[in-house]
């Protein structure tokens, strides 16, 4: 019998303004994990994604968005960085092989940004071997997600 | 306001007794894995007429290496064995600046995603997610639709249409020029029901 393939891991609903979100203790079970995101912020910046905690200058991704593509590295994932957001947004991370310690983990993030109505697909990567085992949502200028935010991670069997 | 928001261990709103239990209904189902431990020159999913009438959809998630040299590689896709020129595509790509369009017409094989090779840096691979549309209907022809993207090149958007309304029984992955895939390759095949 074919087996579902996504499991809902834990979801965090903001009851206020919150400056990073971290998904931690992240199971070693699941080839894939998907995080969504679904709010807004408080003032203007950009969600980035930190993988374990490291902070150093690995990683690196490039953007595809309307009319306009960049590359960029640094020391977090920044999806969209030639745009901020300030009002509502949504995104889909899709961190695969995320269990894998042979190969770097590799990730494919949809962003669309209601404000200035910009779509943008932007694949990444963290030069690391080791195993996922925290995810934690950030900004790139020290601003807050607002109060509603829904985080949810997801983890898909392969 | 709350400087950080953390989950220590994870939790659901909703409580479950073990993490096996936690399943939320999903329309989506793994079909099969295939990780690659030492090259192979394709990869085969075949045998699936048994999943018509259970799902609509087939979705192909993976990550891909070739020996090519050099940097990058593509790889591409036939549904049925058909190797006649039954397939277009279609891309979008950005590899910063402005992005750039192109497309092929009436080809043996439908692209499917730019990928990494040889020359690429130890432990990077291309991650790809593949959705085909209606392939086990009999009916439409079957579309589909590539996100993908190696960090050293470019990120794509692939579309590409198989210009046969049979239902999809095989799919074969390979490599355009016929590089092998190697070690850490690894492509999954969901069905999706409708």
């Amino acid at each position: 019998m074919a087996l579902q393939s996504t499991t809902a891991l834990s979801t965090i609903t903001l009851q206020s303004n919150t400056l990073e979100v971290t998904f931690s203790g992240i199971p070693n079970l699941y080839r894939d994990l998907i995080l969504v995101v679904s709010g807004a912020t408080n003032a203007s910046m950009r969600p980035v994604l930190r993988i374990n905690g490291d902070s150093g200058s690995n990683y690196s991704f490039i953007q595809l968005a309307d009319g306009y593509s960049s590359t960029g590295t640094g020391t977090f994932l920044d999806p969209i960085q030639d745009y901020s957001i300030t009002n509502r947004f949504s995104q889909i991370w899709q961190i695969l092989d995320a269990s894998a310690t042979n190969k770097h983990k590799h990730v494919i993030v949809r962003t669309n940004q209601y404000d200035g109505a910009h779509v943008h697909l932007t694949t990444g990567r963290w030069a690391s071997l080791a195993a996922v085992s925290s995810l934690t949502m950030t900004s790139n200028s020290g601003q807050a997600y607002s109060a509603g935010t829904v985080f949810s991670l997801y983890g898909r069997i392969a | 306001m709350i400087k950080s928001a953390l989950q220590s261990s994870l939790s659901n709103d909703v409580k479950y007794r073990s993490m096996a239990a936690g399943a939320v209904p999903s329309s989506e189902y793994l079909i099969k894995t295939v990780e690659v431990s030492s090259s192979v020159g394709n990869i085969l999913f075949e045998n699936l007429a048994e999943y018509q009438g259970v799902y609509s959809h087939f979705k192909l998630i993976g990550v891909l290496r070739t020996d090519r040299s050099g940097a990058e590689d593509a790889t591409v896709a036939r549904f049925n064995g058909d190797s006649g020129a039954n397939y277009n595509s279609h891309y979008l790509y950005g590899s910063g600046g402005t992005p750039s369009t192109g497309a092929y017409g009436d080809t043996g094989f439908a692209h499917l995603t730019i990928t990494a090779a040889s020359g690429a840096t130890t432990g990077l691979y291309a991650p790809f997610t593949t959705d085909i549309l209606d392939a086990t209907k009999s009916t439409n022809y079957k579309v589909v639709r590539t996100l993908s993207g190696i960090t050293n090149s470019a990120t794509f958007i692939k579309g590409a249409m198989w210009k046969s309304t049979a239902p999809i029984t095989a799919i074969n992955i390979f490599n355009i020029l016929g590089a092998n895939m190697v070690t850490g390759t690894r492509v999954s095949l969901y069905g999706v029901t409708e």
